[in-house]
């Protein structure tokens, strides 16, 4: 993970270090952060190897030739086992990036270009060269002491210091993090199973159709949820590589809430399957596997595969749990938030995590029971540095000397509050982008933005009043308060293959829920950067017709409240997978068109339809219609979808009434 | 009764496979003399109720066989053996049919 160092101080603080420079060019003419970076941690206290190693990672380059009798008497020399590995991790590793030198706007360094992150300011906001020269010291002292230890504090220190840098100034897309983990990753693969091939693994945790259970009172659940895949993720790697003796943090090579790139030998493949099942299990949620193989220059699918979650049936007796449905005899009662909310113990401490998990604070996943449990995985996540961590990382810390303290990498996750106040979602996908990265076959491009959109996105809504739902790997969905701000989040990503879709809140689940499956809708869309927007441009002529419609309504509250039932129940309707939620959801509908009749509001409906023209004319839509054709229209989606829009801008004129 | 008698056979293997006979059952049982609408309500209500123990899953089943509704007591009581796994399931399959019936029987 150190060899490139060196190139943190050639290419960005060369001012700061002029005596090493000028030092390394006594040495060598080429490759001379090779020589920098074996400078920095000679004089960090680093074990001879490593020195060594680093200096020479490059003597097998023909540029290099002249050079290595000065680095092996300045450095010593690498016995031919390492020259071997490091030859072939390396050249391995510059197959996948050649002719990638031309400037593209939008890509990931660019954003983060856009976005002000200096390159003096590591990634939460220390000095970068204080916090080098700090953390180089500790890890020199860890080399010596504690390994595991060692390579965690490494993939700390590097995230930290270089996620937003450049591995050169001839790859723009490249980020030095992604290119320390890529090498690092196969070399480790190389050395401990030499025959066997390389595998890139992308791991994607569905988690839309569980958090449309989060209501306006457990709304914190998106954010639980996705805390609970990512200690879930993280752990089941580690878990399943601790069996052979590999380490999670070498081999994750991109990580968010829930995706995973791993890079690994094909042998641990069968294990990590049946791992994951057992993720899936527990997070009751569909894993998305996709097995790829790395060949040298070339990323090539091997397969797919989903792993649903297996529901065990439990014993009589047992409460069904308002969000997961799974049934539990443990359940938690909020009768202060919500008299029916019954929580079986998962979905409670889901529900809420800002009750149970702090910013800045370290967390563990042991083989034990903790704050979340997973069950299936025999995993549990507790709060500090434990002895038997198998990972560990430091939740939102607000300073990269806080991550050096603790020797866990950071992750930024956003843990709530949610905000009810901010009326428009939106969601941006860049799927597109990392689909066209992997036809291209550039590995470090598909690391890189894995590695910087989560990250970059996260930072990007700070100040903004702009709360994230979802921040992931592929894209993001969030909540502001107008179409303006969605622009400004817009103009930073400068869309290219990114699909945006925008709705109006309704009840927070099926707004996920709406918006994940319009994305998904979206991204099919061959090259095109669709917006959907429920905003209706309403003129002056249009507010009065409305206002007398208003006047004609008695309870114009009590009818807008109705309205937002019908369309989260005609929203249930329509995305629902399980055939008794969908009819129940038809009937639901059906009772309240009933309801409506009741309240002699149906005049004003027929009004509203005859304004909204979606019916034709004023005559159709005043027809008396028959029971059954109305419970045949709701099987009609389109027609559904028709009424939502007929709802929204009810509620529209809810808004302005 | 065709749509009634796929669903009560129904509810007794796939709710699944229930729901999609649960509308044309409920309309046909608007013609059967002894439902009402009443009647209906308090099966769902009953089906509501917590259930801990055996104990309460037998009174649960008595309370609704004393309901004696034509087709409904009997294969609702035997359905919730079957499924006693998935009750959030059957009382959604079941409100699901008290709301149809409402809306195929009232004015």
């Amino acid at each position: 993970m150190l060899h490139d160092i060196g190139k943190i101080f050639t290419n960005y603080l060369s001012d700061h270090v002029p005596e090493t420079i000028a030092d390394a060019k006594r040495i060598a003419s080429s490759h001379i952060h090779a020589v920098v970076g074996a400078i920095v941690l000679e004089n960090a206290g680093f074990p001879k190897e490593i020195v060594a190693a680093v200096a020479h990672h490059h003597s097998k380059s023909t540029r290099m030739i002249p050079y290595i009798g000065s680095i092996s008497k300045r450095f010593g020399d690498v016995n031919d086992r390492v020259k071997d590995v490091i030859t072939k991790s390396d050249s391995f590793d510059a197959s996948f990036r050649r002719g990638e030198e031309t400037e593209v706007k939008g890509e990931p360094i660019d954003i983060a270009r856009k976005l002000g992150l200096s390159v003096f300011e590591s990634l939460h906001g220390d000095e970068t060269t204080k916090l080098i020269g700090d953390g180089l010291t500790k890890l020199a002292q860890l080399c010596k002491e504690n390994i595991s230890k060692a390579i965690s504090f490494s993939n700390a220190l590097l995230r930290e210091i270089s996620i937003h840098l450049r591995a050169s100034q001839s790859d723009p897309i490249i980020s030095l993090y992604a290119h320390s983990k890529i090498p690092a990753a196969i070399t480790s693969s190389i050395v401990n199973f030499p025959k066997n091939d390389l595998r890139l693994i992308s791991v994607k945790v569905g988690v839309s159709e569980r958090a449309r259970y989060a209501t306006a009172n457990v709304a914190e659940y998106f954010a639980g949820l996705h805390l609970y895949s990512y200690f879930g993720l993280i752990g089941c790697v580690a878990k399943s590589l601790q069996k052979f003796n590999l380490n999670a943090d070498v081999h994750i090579v991109a990580e968010s809430s829930t995706h995973l790139l791993l890079i690994l030998p094909e042998n641990m493949v069968e294990e990590l399957i049946e791992d994951f099942q057992l993720f899936a299990n527990d997070v009751l949620c569909p894993v998305e596997l996709e097995i790829f193989d790395l060949s040298p220059s070339t990323i090539s699918l091997l397969k797919s595969i989903t792993l649903q979650p297996e529901i065990q049936s439990t014993p009589l007796g047992a409460e069904s749990c308002s969000i997961c449905k799974k049934p539990s005899k443990e359940v938690v009662r909020f009768p202060k938030i919500d008299k029916d909310l019954v929580l079986c113990p998962y979905c409670s401490r889901i529900a809420f995590p800002y009750r149970i998990f702090t910013s800045n604070r370290a967390y563990s996943i042991v083989e034990d029971e903790g704050l979340f449990v997973y069950p299936s995985l025999k995993l549990g996540v507790v709060e500090g540095v434990a002895d038997k961590a198998l990972i560990g990382r430091i939740l939102n810390p607000t300073s990269s000397q806080n991550v050096l303290e603790c020797g866990f990498p950071s992750v930024d996750l956003f843990i709530g509050p949610f905000n009810k106040d901010l009326k428009v979602w939106a969601g941006v996908s860049l799927h597109k982008l990392i689909q066209q990265y992997i036809r291209e076959n550039k590995l470090h491009a598909v690391v890189s933005l894995y590695q910087i959109i989560p990250l970059f996105l996260s930072k990007m809504f700070v100040g903004r009043d702009v709360n994230p739902i979802e921040v992931t790997s592929s894209g993001t969905i969030f909540q502001c308060t107008s179409l303006n701000q969605v622009a400004i989040v817009l103009k930073i990503i400068e869309p290219k293959d990114v699909a945006i879709g925008i709705v109006k809140s309704g009840a927070p689940g099926m707004t996920y829920q709406k918006l994940s499956i319009m994305l998904n809708k979206l991204i099919e869309r061959n090259g095109v950067i669709a917006v959907y927007s429920v905003d209706n441009m309403l003129t002056q002529d249009d507010l009065h017709k409305i206002k007398e419609i208003r006047l004609k309504i008695s309870n114009f509250s009590a009818f807008i409240k109705s309205l937002l039932r019908a369309r989260d129940i005609m929203e249930m309707y329509l995305y629902s997978e399980d055939e008794v939620e969908r009819i129940y959801a038809k009937s639901e509908l059906l009772r309240l068109w009933t309801h409506f009749k009741k309240k002699e509001v149906e005049e004003s409906l027929n009004d509203l339809v005859s304004f909204i023209g979606i019916f034709g004319s004023d005559e159709t839509a005043q027809e008396e219609t028959q029971k059954e054709e109305i419970s045949e229209l709701l099987e009609n989606r389109e027609c559904v979808q028709i009424l939502i829009k007929l709802v929204d801008i009810g509620l529209e004129v809810g808004e302005f009434v | 009764m065709k749509e009634l008698d796929k669903f009560i056979s129904a509810l007794q293997s796939d709710l699944n496979e229930a729901a999609k006979f649960v509308e044309g059952a409920a309309k046909e049982l608007c013609d059967v003399p002894g439902i009402t609408p009443t009647a209906l309500s308090k099966l769902s209500e009953i089906l509501k109720r917590e259930i801990e123990d055996l104990v309460d899953l037998v009174h649960i089943k008595s309370e609704i066989k004393k309901l004696n509704l034509p087709y409904v007591s009997e294969a609702v009581a035997l359905a919730i053996d079957k499924h006693s796994n998935n009750i959030a399931k059957l009382r959604r399959l079941i409100d699901a049919l008290v709301n149809f019936y409402k809306y195929y029987k009232e004015d």
